[in-house]
């Protein structure tokens, strides 16, 4: 009896010393065991990630249905995104201002390939690749958006959206001569293109008004202007169930910003949310359903402790619902849908812990024991099959 | 707080009146005894011990008037020092005993310079010509200058006797420099004048940016590198006797300096400094064992930061010029008896302000203020071949403004040399012990318009240190090697809390407690004069670094910036008349990036001088740095072999071959 309770006893001495172990080990490990649940997609199986400390970059692939990451074989930009076009076997990275070039790479080889550069100092900020053959660049310091070959760089065309407008709806009085092209976003035969209209000469102040540009992709010129309801937009153009959405900040610091809604005509049906109702400045925002919406949000900006926090509002009044994540830290950077898996990626840049959060979009809790960490702080990420 | 501040000066100010007052009260007593002081005693030549009291081992070197020097050729002269002149612009990059150039503290007879955004260009608000001689304490701040620091110290001391000369000096890379001192007509009186200007601007290989296909890039001209400044330092003994004295000494510097941003970047601007400092110093010996010493001090740096693209600074909004001023006063007492101990007890006072202003007229209107109420005690306590010498500082810091913070700070050292060891004449084995600590600087706190943003949360960071070495030196006067030296130095050194400058933006970095290292150091070095003339020199220093960071993408990597090895290798002949020197700097392979994604191989600079003194005609002097004209070296980035720029990264060679011609005159 009494060696029995012994050999109980030790037995639950060496379990706790697995117990401690495996605990104080938990710190060291690079990427979270746990695997999402095996649902392939057939569009997507991949993230892809530009991560970055700032002073140096990294290309990161994280293997959804292996829960692994991969490695590439180059580096990148310390300001660079990436594109990864769903039906084409490439990715791109636009490597922003210092750099001024695109890499493009094979998704197999895990490979960059080749690399071109967009003007010295235009600062490109995203690239929209039609075909094989024909991408758009965005660059922030040109009035120009490139139409070039996505392989060679060749320039296919200089189109200058002053001079292509149609309408006079389009000024050419923006205070610096730049209307501050930045993400696009292709829509069927169109190209939409975000005019942020900030005035480099005053610290990137946002003027009067920031605008959407519809380029027709088969004549290269501007069909449409759209004015948007705020300033300064920020977030990428997203698009669910044919509803186009956009978060506008205005200035930092000031809670005159909001999520703006399109319906699939392009009509803008006004703001979803605001930043008076969310209580910060938005940084990036999703819609998740027709009820349900998420957006980052930044507080204290230029304050003693500014922060990021995960709100989730409701569509219907723009009312925050609850907070999903707040890291007490300026860290959180980017929300991306799965619609797929019904899941979204948080990036998180908490220098002691930076990685990628995913969430069920039903629950809006994140995916048990899910957290991918890769590497240096994730800067950019997109789906890639 | 301010009033028990304010009952704080007030006790430092009664002890300096004390100082200086006493001075009065000897006057009568002067003439009545001659007292030996232990400075006169020291030796001072390329290796001597310091003057000053010091719980490590310390070297001062002399800084000749023939040929005139420059600061790097004087710091080389110390076997713990690796100097690497990157250009005319700034201060040459002083690593001490492989310690974090940043963490290197500067003074100039004790007082000390500005707390800059980077440290390093502190010194390059001071003409060199003024200096007579250079303190150097490779282990960390010696607990008489009563400020903290993690890194090692150097301390200028200005000429006592200065020759009236004038110089001049041209290169390349329009470089001119022109000098001159007089006595003012007065014996001690000094005045120095120095105005230098360059041009920077070199050719470059220009990769994009990323490595990858590198057929993209082309060579560019690097421009917006101008600088230009103006020096001027008086020295005015207001009053001396055998026992007592009263200095005046300034340091006024204009710098206005042209600042390319980063390599890729096409983002420049301007960049202005005044810099102004007043100090008046008395000592007197209170009987023939005790002296006392005084020091007050105003200091002002005045920064104004202009981008030429954009009109506001890059780092801190709403601001494009800095403002720093500070006083301080310190009062040391000293017991000089070899036996049974030598004492000093240092007391001292510094409060600094710091502004950040808008040129347009947007003013944040908040002034930031720091308290520093350091005191000291330091002794030696001399066996019979050895001698113990502990130490201990305790600091208050009061950080007052948009952030208010206050920190009570100690650090205990111990150091121990022992001569003669195992009987063998002249060989000498030094060790020491010490907890360091740094409070972060204003600039740190709460940014400046060049480049760094504020960070309001900021602790002091702390080092534990040890190091131990032995020294070898034989001075035979008649024969063959007339001089030999030879030394061994291990150091090991465990920082926590390091404040490390991250990049936040394309265009900034933060400075943020994010650090923890372990640095390990071998240096070893051989040092021969042949006959008195001919030069022998080799120094190898290895390096082994690990960063033990809390961030996980950065634990367990290299330091960036710290090469595996470092050798130095000088060959050289120098008589009365005649004299020429080969040199050459091997740098070993190092990381460029803290997350170690970019590495940068092996470079070699070679360095030939030449001097001549046709008597009569002056002394003529012509210097050719980077031979080779190194502006590149290979670099691995993940995986692939690129070439990168070498110029602006630590340690590196100055962009070009440059040359110089000198020529200076006594009068």
């Amino acid at each position: 009896m009494v060696d029995k309770r012994w050999e109980q006893v030790i037995w639950n001495v060496l379990f706790s010393i697995v117990v401690i172990i495996t605990l104080l080990g938990c710190d060291r490990i690079k990427i979270v065991p746990a695997k999402l649940p095996p649902l392939s997609s057939e569009r997507f199986n991949h993230l892809l990630v530009a991560t970055s400390d700032y002073h140096s970059g990294v290309l990161v692939g994280v293997d959804l249905l292996q829960s692994e990451l991969q490695s590439f074989e180059s580096s990148i930009y310390s300001d660079a995104i990436v594109r990864s076009p769903e039906n084409s076997p490439y990715f791109y990275v636009v490597n922003r201002l210092g750099a001024d070039n695109i890499q493009w790479g094979q998704r197999n080889k895990k490979q960059v390939l080749g690399q071109f550069s967009v003007g010295r100092g235009t600062n490109p900020q995203d690239i929209a690749v039609v075909s094989s053959k024909v991408a758009y660049v965005s660059r922030l310091e040109s009035k120009i958006l490139l139409k070039l070959n996505p392989t060679t760089g060749e320039t296919l065309k200089e189109i200058d959206l002053f001079e292509s407008a149609d309408s006079k709806t389009l000024e050419s009085t923006d205070p610096d001569g730049f209307p501050e092209m930045t993400w696009m976003k292709l829509l069927n035969n169109q190209l939409l293109i975000l005019m942020q209209r900030l005035n480099s000469e005053e610290g990137f102040k946002p003027s009067n008004k920031s605008q959407l540009a519809v380029l027709d992709l088969a004549t290269d010129r501007v069909l449409q202007i759209i004015t948007l309801k705020g300033t300064n937009p920020v977030t990428e153009l997203k698009i669910l169930e044919g509803e186009l959405s956009v978060g506008e900040a205005g200035k930092l610091g000031v809670l005159y910003g909001g999520v703006e809604l399109f319906d699939s005509n392009l009509k803008s049906l006004g703001w979803v949310t605001d930043e008076q109702k969310l209580g910060g400045d938005i940084i990036d925002c999703a819609l998740l359903s027709k009820t349900v919406g998420v957006a980052i949000i930044a507080k204290n900006i230029y304050g003693m402790k500014p922060e990021t926090q995960l709100v989730a509002f409701r569509r219907s009044d723009g009312k925050v619902i609850s907070i999903l994540r707040d890291p007490g830290n300026y860290s959180l950077h980017q929300i991306l849908m799965d619609e797929d898996r019904s899941f979204f990626y948080l990036s998180d840049r908490d220098p002691k812990k930076p990685g990628i959060w995913v969430y069920d979009i039903k629950t809006l809790q994140p995916v048990f024991n899910t957290y991918y960490e890769v590497g240096l702080p994730p800067y950019h990420m997109v789906l890639a099959n | 707080m301010a009033r028990s501040m304010w009952r704080n000066l007030q006790v430092v100010l009664s002890l300096l009146c004390l100082g200086l007052g006493e001075v009065k009260a000897l006057q009568s007593t002067a003439e009545q005894t001659v007292l030996s002081p232990i400075e006169v005693k020291a030796k001072k030549k390329g290796h001597a011990k310091s003057i000053e009291i010091s719980e490590s081992a310390s070297e001062t070197l002399e800084v000749g008037p023939n040929p005139q020097p420059s600061l790097a050729q004087v710091l080389q002269n110390s076997s713990a020092v690796f100097v690497q002149e990157s250009g005319t612009q700034g201060a040459p990059h002083v690593i001490l005993r492989a310690q974090d150039p940043s963490e290197n503290r500067y003074f100039i007879e004790g007082v000390p310079l500005t707390d800059a955004q980077f440290n390093s260009d502190a010194i390059a608000v001071l003409p060199f010509q003024s200096v007579g001689r250079v303190d150097v304490y490779p282990e960390g701040v010696p607990a008489g200058l009563v400020s903290d620091g993690l890194g090692g110290a150097i301390d200028f001391h200005l000429e006592e006797t200065p020759q009236s000369s004038i110089g001049l000096k041209t290169g390349n890379f329009g470089y001119w420099e022109l000098f001159g001192k007089s006595s003012l007509g007065e014996l001690n009186k000094n005045l120095t004048i120095n105005f230098t200007r360059s041009d920077e601007n070199y050719t470059y290989y220009d990769d994009g940016g990323t490595p990858f296909n590198t057929s993209s890039g082309t060579f560019k001209t690097r421009e917006h590198n101008r600088f230009l400044r103006l020096g001027l330092v008086p020295i005015i003994p207001l009053y001396r006797t055998t026992l007592s004295s009263i200095r005046y000494f300034g340091v006024n510097s204009y710098r206005n300096l042209q600042t390319p941003g980063a390599i890729s970047l096409p983002i420049n601007g301007k960049l202005s400094q005044l810099f102004h400092l007043s100090a008046l110093t008395g000592e007197t010996w209170l009987n023939s064992q005790w002296k006392s010493k005084s020091l007050i001090y105003a200091r002002l740096n005045s920064e104004e930061y202009r981008a030429q693209n954009r009109s506001k600074s890059l780092s801190t909004p709403n601001s494009n010029e800095s403002r720093d001023r500070a006083i301080g006063v310190r009062h040391q007492l000293q017991y000089y008896s070899y036996y049974p101990i030598r004492i000093e007890q240092t007391l001292a006072g510094n409060y600094e302000t710091y502004r950040l202003n808008s040129l347009e007229g947007e003013n944040k209107n908040i002034n930031h203020e720091r308290w520093d109420v350091p005191i000291s005690l330091a002794a030696i306590v001399p066996f019979n071949q050895w001698e113990l010498r502990p130490a201990v500082i305790f600091q208050s810091v009061i950080y007052q403004g948009e952030v208010e913070k206050k920190y009570f700070l100690g650090s205990p050292r111990i150091g121990m040399g022992v001569n003669n060891i195992g009987s063998i004449k002249n060989l000498t084995w030094e060790t020491h012990w010490g907890k360091f600590y740094r409070a972060p600087s204003m600039q740190e706190i709460n940014g400046t318009p060049f480049g760094l943003a504020s960070s309001f949360s900021l602790v002091p960071e702390k080092s534990d240190k040890v190091s131990t070495g032995l020294t070898y030196q034989r001075d035979g006067a008649d024969s063959f090697v007339s001089e030999f030296r030879v030394a061994y130095n291990y150091s090991i050194a465990a920082s926590k809390e390091l404040i490390t400058y991250i990049q936040n933006s394309q265009n900034s970095q933060v400075a943020t407690n994010v650090g923890e290292s372990l640095i390990q150091s071998h240096e070893t070095s051989l040092e021969m004069k042949l006959f008195r003339l001919g030069i022998f020199q080799t120094r190898v220093t290895s390096l082994n670094t690990e960063n033990l960071s809390a961030l996980p993408y950065y634990y367990g990597k290299k330091i960036p910036n710290r090469p595996a090895f470092r050798l130095l290798q000088k060959l050289g002949y120098q008589n009365d008349r005649f004299g020429v020197s080969y040199q050459l700097q091997w740098v070993g392979e190092r990381y460029l990036d803290l997350a170690n994604t970019r590495k940068l191989s092996a470079t070699t600079d070679h360095g030939f001088s030449l001097n001549y003194n046709p008597q009569g005609w002056g002394q003529w002097g012509l210097d050719v740095l980077n031979i080779l004209d190194a502006v590149t070296a290979y670099s691995l980035v993940s995986g692939f072999q690129t070439i990168d720029n070498t110029t602006g990264y630590l340690g590196y060679p100055a962009p070009g071959r440059r040359i110089y011609l000198s020529w200076n005159y006594q009068l």
